[in-house]
């Protein structure tokens, strides 16, 4: 066990870098050299190019010059001299930073770690009650329906799946926000911050559970109709257990691995939050952030935000691979 | 005597065998409401090429005086600005009809738009048939790019395995370790505007080559699974037997039998691609000096403050009706391609 997750561990290695080369190359190499556009279109050169300093767009992408690093080395003592290597090539301070956690400053002079550190609450309060409804909702209905298989009411919602399924996510957010909001008046159309959060965020939070009612309810209910055409179900039935205690007791507990392992690996997406939904009520968290920054062209902002999520998402990922490993002992240690 | 044995022997009929393929359009034809849908999938495709055929040649024979068809003349204004569809009347006092002066005539003209139109005038039924251009165009694209990508790559991964699969499994991770929207979001931001090998990546470029780009993941990871677990049957055997090279038994006898995996990958992917559009085209990154149905949808936010809903609605419906018709006949595909998958 040990040995598997620090194989594991191990394995995060090359994912991490892979990840910081994508947002290199599409950051820095294809996004260019933005210090003009910083700087404003009536900057001088030598602010554009202490601008360049500070971001060190001035530095070859990868190759790093080695004499000066070895001569600070030798004068400064190992400390100035790692540092000096590391500033050497716009890829080292690239993955210094990240991996240092500092990413420096917005485009606004802001800095990026205050920014998401802001943004993480807001959007938390919308997904996390989100989520925890929509889980509720979508596996009880799932049970209903598994259970009432091949009846009317399982094919009509299936039907319903699909046209939900079929529905643009914009649309439900726009159209909602018309009719709820503006036109029947019942929540606030935007955000206001000096209002509580938990009363705007309700209807994003309605919205967002109608529009994952279709894709979630069609993955649950495939779940509970391969658990309950096994035989270990009609055996329950046969010894004359009651419907309530083989679908509660039986069919759901052996339904929850493919169920935990759908919540565990959506758990990092939860701090992303909903880019749209935040966009269109105007809840400061960080889908809003993205979304500003996409429309600023602010690339350090999006550069750190990729790559803490993709930092999440190898975490939980791997706690999702020790924990099979824990609780289902047919996983084989590899 | 003479009806006991007959004197002339005939060759016993051949048995015609029915393949994959035949088998799996028969089962098709008897699913009424997939065809339904198939028909409707076509008829989109359909309406796109016709428009892309007409502007064509609209650009070829302009000078000469060719119009176009006028129901893809999404460019003038047929009316004033957001003039409501004419069928509002059904239910409200107000008539649906307008007077109106164009610009280009100082008489004044009585007109309806059963669709309405927007802000400039354009009528919102011309730009939802040219959004279906924009749309299949950029969901044709994406889908061959990611195809092209993650089907050779997941080829030879499968079949090769050691270091290349290695190298291959590797990138795919990592690719799916950043979150799919984001991803996306970032190819579309920074391929905007830039010219690779001597193309500008303008508009619908832009987005389908970024959709291309980041989509391949799923195929190839599905492909790889595949081969692997195909690669040690026998007729492998038999062709590599034969002296057939690696590349002709991953590309002419291994790929042949995993096509119905691509095929139906491909048309479940194809509704993802059309909402995928609508979303980035929403945030600026799209199509924006043609009509899109995400560009609709973004108009309508404003749109909607002064209740004009049609705009919004004529794209809503436009999405969803080809969204409903792919997702159903996707499954019926898979039903009737995949026997493993098939459920009594």
């Amino acid at each position: 066990m040990t040995a598997y997750i620090i194989r594991r561990l191990l394995y995060m290695i090359p994912i991490v870098v892979g990840v910081l080369l994508i947002t290199f190359v599409l950051f820095t190499v294809i996004g260019g050299d933005i210090s003009q556009q910083i700087a404003g279109k009536n900057a001088d050169a030598e602010t554009v190019a202490e601008i360049r300093a500070e971001y060190g767009f001035d530095k070859p992408y990868f190759k790093v010059e080695m004499a000066p690093v070895r001569e600070s080395f030798k004068e400064d003592g190992f400390k100035a001299g790692m540092k000096s290597f590391f500033e050497g090539s716009q890829f080292l301070r690239h993955f210094k930073n990240a991996v240092t956690f500092n990413f420096g400053r917005a485009m606004d002079r802001q800095k990026i770690s205050e920014k998401i550190l802001q943004g993480v609450g807001p959007s938390l309060s919308l997904t996390v009650p989100m989520f925890i409804a929509s889980l509720i909702i979508t596996i009880s209905l799932a049970l209903a329906v598994a259970f009432l298989r091949g009846t009317a009411w399982d094919f009509g919602t299936v039907v319903l799946c699909v046209i939900l399924m079929s529905v643009p996510y914009l649309s439900f957010i726009i159209f909602g926000q018309y009719i709820f909001a503006y036109k029947l008046d019942l929540f606030p159309i935007y955000y206001n911050p000096t209002e509580p959060m938990s009363f705007s965020v309700i209807l994003p939070i309605l919205i967002g559970i109608v529009a994952s009612l279709g894709p979630g309810l069609r993955f649950y209910r495939t779940v509970m109709l391969d658990e309950i055409r096994s035989d270990y179900v009609r055996t329950a039935f046969a010894k004359g257990l009651t419907a309530r205690v083989v679908l509660f007791k039986h069919v759901l507990k052996n339904a929850m691995i493919p169920i935990v392992t759908n919540v565990v690996m959506s758990l990092p997406r939860l701090v992303l939050g909903s880019l749209l939904l935040e966009r269109f009520f105007g809840i400061p968290g960080l889908g809003y952030l993205m979304v500003e920054s996409i429309a600023g062209r602010d690339f350090f902002v999006l550069n750190a935000m990729t790559f803490m999520m993709a930092l999440l998402i190898v975490i939980f990922t791997l706690l999702t691979d020790i924990c099979y490993a824990w609780v289902d002992p047919r996983v084989k240690f590899e | 005597m003479s009806n006991s044995t007959p004197t002339t022997k005939t060759a016993p009929k051949p048995i015609k065998g029915r393949s994959l393929w035949s088998d799996a359009i028969r089962r098709l034809r008897k699913r009424r409401f997939a065809m339904v849908c198939f028909f409707i999938v076509m008829l989109y495709f359909v309406l796109a090429g016709v428009i892309f055929v007409d502007e064509q040649l609209k650009e070829s024979f302009g000078e000469k005086g060719y119009q176009g068809i006028p129901a893809f003349r999404w460019k003038e204004s047929v009316g004033p600005s957001y003039a409501p569809p004419v069928w509002k009347s059904l239910w409200s006092e107000e008539p649906g009809q307008f007077t109106w002066t164009p610009e280009d005539s100082d008489t004044e003209e009585t007109g309806w738009t059963s669709f309405g139109t927007d802000f400039l005038g354009q009528s919102t039924w011309r730009k939802t048939l040219y959004g279906a251009k924009t749309s299949i165009t950029v969901a044709v694209c994406a889908s061959f790019i990611s195809l092209l990508i993650g089907v050779p790559l997941g080829a030879i991964a499968g079949y090769y395995r050691g270091k290349t699969d290695d190298i291959i499994v590797w990138l795919y991770t990592t690719l799916a370790t950043i979150p799919y929207l984001i991803l996306l979001m970032a190819f579309a931001l920074v391929l905007k505007g830039k010219t690779v090998f001597g193309i500008p990546l303008r508009g619908a470029t832009a987005v389908y080559l970024a959709m291309g780009l980041t989509s391949w993941v799923g195929i190839c990871r599905l492909i790889r699974g595949e081969v692997i677990k195909r690669k040690e049957s026998e007729y492998v055997l038999a062709a590599r037997a034969m002296g057939c090279s690696d590349m002709r038994i991953i590309f002419f006898h291994l790929l042949p039998n995993v096509f119905h995996i691509i095929i139906i990958n491909f048309s479940l992917r194809f509704v993802g691609f059309i909402q995928a559009e609508v979303i980035l085209s929403f945030l600026g990154l799209g199509e924006t000096d043609k009509p899109s149905w995400g560009g609709m949808i973004d108009a309508a936010r404003t749109e909607l403050a002064r209740d004009v809903w049609w705009e919004m609605t004529a794209a809503t419906l436009a999405v969803f009706f080809i969204s409903l018709a792919l997702n159903i006949f996707g499954d019926a595909l898979r039903d009737c391609l995949d026997p493993k998958l098939r459920v009594d």
